[in-house]
């Protein structure tokens, strides 16, 4: 009598390596959509400090420009003042920062910007972390009048954000140079 | 009779199946590095940008003030991206402060006009920058261009 074996299914083997397989696949996989969440969220973080900077500039350039005194005699502050017709200053508009709070305007957060701040979100926010103005034009043999009405302004943000357990930090450096058409700048630099 | 079983895959098989391993790797790579080389790019023209416009406004100034410090200027070094915020208040310049450097032209020019009181000023500001080639490395030159036209009164 012929007696025949059959194999039917798979060996131990052949299913410990394709579970192998499958575990690296699936372990990739799984990485690949971590990582470019992560990514796109990182993205979307650094998009919102860049708008958040923009709208602050443009508010700034469109006061100053349209101001007829500028001073940016304190540290971390520019002041603009819009005078009337009889030449007296009857309005002012303070642009001032606190680290958490973002850029201030007369002491109350930009309303065309927005600012995510820590107390919003422990797991991204961000900070200013510099903010001052200076004359544009430093050094011997620049008229004073040039050295007046042009002015740098200038704006650090700090982006907060958590990978894993681990804290990120990273700096943005901004800078508009404004060029004050009708200001008369008072400047101690 | 004997029946002779093959089991397994043949040579040929396999050599195909990691080529199309390797073709599959190899464009999702060449994929990733020209996206991140893109948005690169696009974060680099916008700091070039930047540093025109800001120029402009200088120029603009010295025009309107009567000032031009020099009404032409070729490849002078400026920076465009600094490493951190404390080298860009410092105005560390081109030094170790830089990420990125571009090379500013510029020329300003009084159009002739028939008016005795009034001139019309032709600035034209040009920056230089290397963009990044595919795998991260500074590739070929690129030039944005700025023309202003500003009218002054005597």
């Amino acid at each position: 009598m012929l007696s025949i074996k059959l194999n039917k299914g798979f060996t131990i083997v052949e299913l410990m390596v394709s579970v192998m397989i499958a575990t690296i696949i699936v372990g990739g996989l799984i990485y690949i959509v971590g990582e470019s969440n992560f990514y796109l969220s990182k993205q979307m973080y650094r998009e919102n400090v860049k708008k958040y900077a923009d709208n602050v500039i443009n508010d700034i350039f469109l006061s100053t420009i349209n101001a007829n005194e500028v001073n940016i005699e304190n540290q971390g502050q520019i002041i603009c003042g819009f005078k009337t017709a009889d030449g007296l200053v009857d309005s002012l508009k303070v642009y001032d920062f606190r680290i958490n709070q973002g850029i201030l305007v007369d002491g109350k957060p930009l309303e065309t910007a927005f600012f995510h701040n820590k107390d919003k979100n422990k797991n991204y926010y961000m900070q200013v972390v510099e903010f001052k103005a200076k004359s544009g034009f430093d050094g011997i043999g620049v008229g004073s009048d040039l050295r007046e009405a042009v002015i740098n302004v200038f704006l650090g943000i700090q982006l907060n954000y958590r990978r894993g357990g681990r804290k990120v930090t990273e700096s943005f450096p901004f800078q508009k140079t404004i060029f004050i058409r009708k200001a008369a700048v008072y400047s101690n630099q | 009779m004997i029946k002779k079983y093959q089991l397994g895959f043949t040579l040929v098989e396999v050599v195909i199946a990691a080529l199309i391993i390797v073709a599959i790797t190899g464009s999702i790579m060449y994929g990733v590095a020209t996206t991140d080389n893109s948005l690169r790019n696009v974060e680099l023209r916008h700091y070039a940008f930047n540093t025109l416009s800001n120029k402009m406004e200088e120029f603009k100034a010295q025009v309107a003030l009567n000032r031009i410090q020099t009404s032409s200027d070729r490849d002078r070094r400026v920076c465009i991206e600094y490493k951190t915020i404390r080298d860009m208040v410092n105005g560390s310049g081109v030094g170790n402060g830089c990420r990125t450097i571009g090379y500013l032209s510029h020329n300003i020019r009084n159009r002739k006009t028939e008016s005795n009181h009034a001139h019309i000023f032709d600035i034209e500001a040009s920056l230089k920058y290397k963009v990044m080639s595919r795998f991260g490395r500074a590739g070929k030159d690129t030039v944005i261009k700025l023309n202003v036209s500003q009218l002054v009164f005597d």
